[in-house]
Order: structure tokens, then C-alpha cells, then sequence
């Protein structure tokens, strides 16, 4: 009866489990200490974006908290002085 | 918002909030007094015009907040008078050489009137724009380095709001507290480099007389090359249309 009473337990969909291999990211602005954030250096922060232009969130990037709000804001800063687009791709000459 | 300028000093009384001014709140109370302090001693007031307030203050709330205070946050801002700030502004592509550098001689002057200290013009030059401004899709960028006040920027970005020439500016706080010799000594250090660097390329090129006028018909006769190139790139197209 008890071993019966486990197996109602469990959903169907729990039943597999997902093992993602998860590599631990490492925030490249902590590894490295000379990396500066700014916003004039759009090479180094468009690596942090989508070709569409948006931010990469932190979770996938593996920035850490800190480095990833100053980088929100450098390209934020970007962004309002025409060097990075809001919306769409831009051809960088 | 009370603006606040150097040559003042004299005409306003100053106050100055006393050692035992009771705020209940003890880091509202740092917050207020040592930077004030250390910023009385470094002026040059005598201390007859200094009127000492005394500011019995209780409140429930955490922050304080009085009339008197403003006024004192707005006579000795936190950081000092003098901060630095970067403009970038872009100004419009089609406009020539001769046509910018009014541009610059403004700023100049306006800089120089609110005793600021002008650190660094550099231009970066004609670049494409990332989203139009007013229907450009370039724009020639500028970015401008230098020391002063608040009121300062509100001149700056109140001349570019009024003038057509710029397309959009932006500026940002470099630093809060700025000790303009330590500026200026940094500024002859970058003309010394720059200096030095002139050398070393001279150096490099010695053939090269100092005198530009070679210098100059060879890249005319290049320039004229190129044209032609380009015209011969482009006539077999003309061609293809006309057939």
C-alpha cells in the first residue's frame, strides 16, 4: 500500500529528469580587473547585446550583479547618444 | 533650485549649521556637517560673515528635512564647487569646417564666463548614427571634457537645446570633486605626450621634409588618380544603363 501511495505521488512530467550540464560562468569583468565598462567602447558592449539590440540578461551572460548594472547603464548611455541602437541591427562601419 | 556661484561669497550670509545642532538622526547629522566643515576651513570667509544657526530639530521621521537645510545643501554642495563633466554632442554632417568652429569658440566662451576649465575638445569625427536624428543618418560627433558647476551644464545643454546645428548631446558626471591643479597638470602631461608622439613620428619618417608642399601635390596627384579611378569604375555602369 505505501509503495502504491509514492508512485500516485508523482506527476508524470517529473518523472524525467532534466540534467542540463550547467558550466559555471564566470562574470569577465571580475576575472579580469583591466576590463573597464564604457559606454564611448561600443565594441566591448555589443558583445552584451542581441543582434536585435537588446541586453543580454545576466543568466546568460554569467556577469555579476554589479558589473551587469553598470553595463546596463553604459549601454543605456549608449543608446540615447545614437552609438548603439534601441530597436533593430545597425551595420558597424 | 538656488545657484550658487564662487564670486558670490561675500554679498550672501552663510550659514552654517553649529557642532550642536540637535538632529536626532545621527547620520542625517554627518550627512550635513564634516564635508561643510571641511569645506569652511578650506575657504578664505572671514568668519564675521559666517551666521551660526543653531537648529533644534526633532523628527519622527529619519530624514531631516527644513528650509534652512536645503539652503545650506544648496550653498555647499557635497562635492565642492568644481566637478567634471563630459558633453557628447553631434553635431549635423553637411555642416563644413569653417561653419563648426563657432561651435567650439561658444562653448569656449561659455566655459571661460562660469569659471570652468576647459580639459579636452576631441572630435571623433563623422559617424554613422545608430537611429536617425532628424531624418540623419550621420552625424559628426564631438566630445567635450571639462571642469565647472551645475550652472555651467545648464548653459551648455541650454545652448544646444536653442541651437539647430546640434542634433542631440548628452552629458555625464565624471567627478564629483575636482582639484583643478591636479586637472591642469594632467592636461600638460597629455599635450607633452602628444608633443613627444609628433617627434617619434617624425623621427620615424625622416625623409619626409618638414616642409608639407611635396607633401601636398603627391596627395593631390593622388586624389586626382583616385577620381579617375573612380571614374572609370563608374563609367562601364553608365554604359550598361545606356544599352
Amino acid at each position: 500500500m505505501a509503495a502504491n501511495f509514492v508512485s500516485r505521488k508523482r506527476r508524470p512530467g517529473t518523472d524525467r529528469k532534466k540534467r542540463v550540464f550547467h558550466r559555471r560562468k564566470v562574470c569577465r569583468f571580475c576575472a579580469d580587473s583591466n576590463l573597464v565598462i564604457n559606454y564611448k567602447d561600443i565594441k566591448s558592449l555589443r558583445y552584451f547585446t542581441t543582434e536585435r539590440g537588446k541586453i543580454i540578461p545576466r543568466r546568460i551572460s554569467g556577469t555579476c550583479a554589479k558589473h551587469q548594472r553598470s553595463l546596463t547603464h553604459a549601454i543605456k548611455r549608449a543608446r540615447t547618444i545614437a552609438l548603439m541602437p534601441f530597436v533593430g541591427t545597425i551595420d558597424y562601419n | 533650485m538656488v545657484h550658487f556661484q564662487k564670486t558670490q561669497y561675500p554679498n550672501i550670509p552663510i550659514f552654517q549649521v553649529s557642532k550642536d545642532a540637535r538632529v536626532r538622526k545621527p547620520f542625517s547629522y554627518n550627512n550635513l556637517y564634516p564635508y561643510r566643515r571641511s569645506f569652511l576651513d578650506k575657504s578664505e570667509i572671514p568668519q564675521e560673515n559666517l551666521l551660526t544657526l543653531n537648529i533644534f530639530y526633532f523628527s519622527n521621521i529619519g530624514s531631516i528635512s527644513h528650509p534652512l537645510l536645503w539652503v545650506c545643501r544648496a550653498l555647499y554642495p557635497k562635492g565642492g564647487f568644481m566637478r567634471r563633466y563630459e558633453t557628447i554632442f553631434i553635431i549635423d554632417n553637411d555642416l563644413s569646417e569653417e561653419e563648426r568652429s563657432p561651435i567650439f569658440e561658444k562653448l569656449k566662451d561659455l566655459i571661460q564666463q562660469h569659471n570652468g576649465l576647459q580639459v579636452m575638445v576631441d572630435e571623433w569625427g563623422t559617424k554613422r548614427l545608430a537611429y536617425e536624428i532628424k531624418k540623419k543618418a550621420r552625424g559628426y560627433y564631438v566630445c567635450l571634457d571639462y571642469c565647472g558647476s551645475g550652472t555651467l551644464v545648464d548653459e551648455i545643454e541650454r545652448f544646444f537645446r536653442i541651437d539647430d546645428r546640434a542634433l542631440k548631446y548628452m552629458t555625464v558626471l565624471l567627478d564629483k570633486d575636482v582639484d583643478i591643479e591636479n586637472v591642469k597638470e594632467e592636461i600638460a602631461k597629455a599635450e607633452e605626450a602628444k608633443a613627444e608622439k609628433a617627434k617619434a613620428a617624425q623621427i620615424d619618417t625622416p625623409d619626409v621634409d618638414p616642409t608639407d608642399e611635396p607633401d601636398a601635390e603627391s596627395k593631390t596627384s593622388d586624389k586626382q588618380e583616385n577620381e579617375t579611378l573612380e571614374n572609370e569604375i563608374t563609367s562601364p555602369e553608365n554604359n550598361v544603363e545606356e544599352a
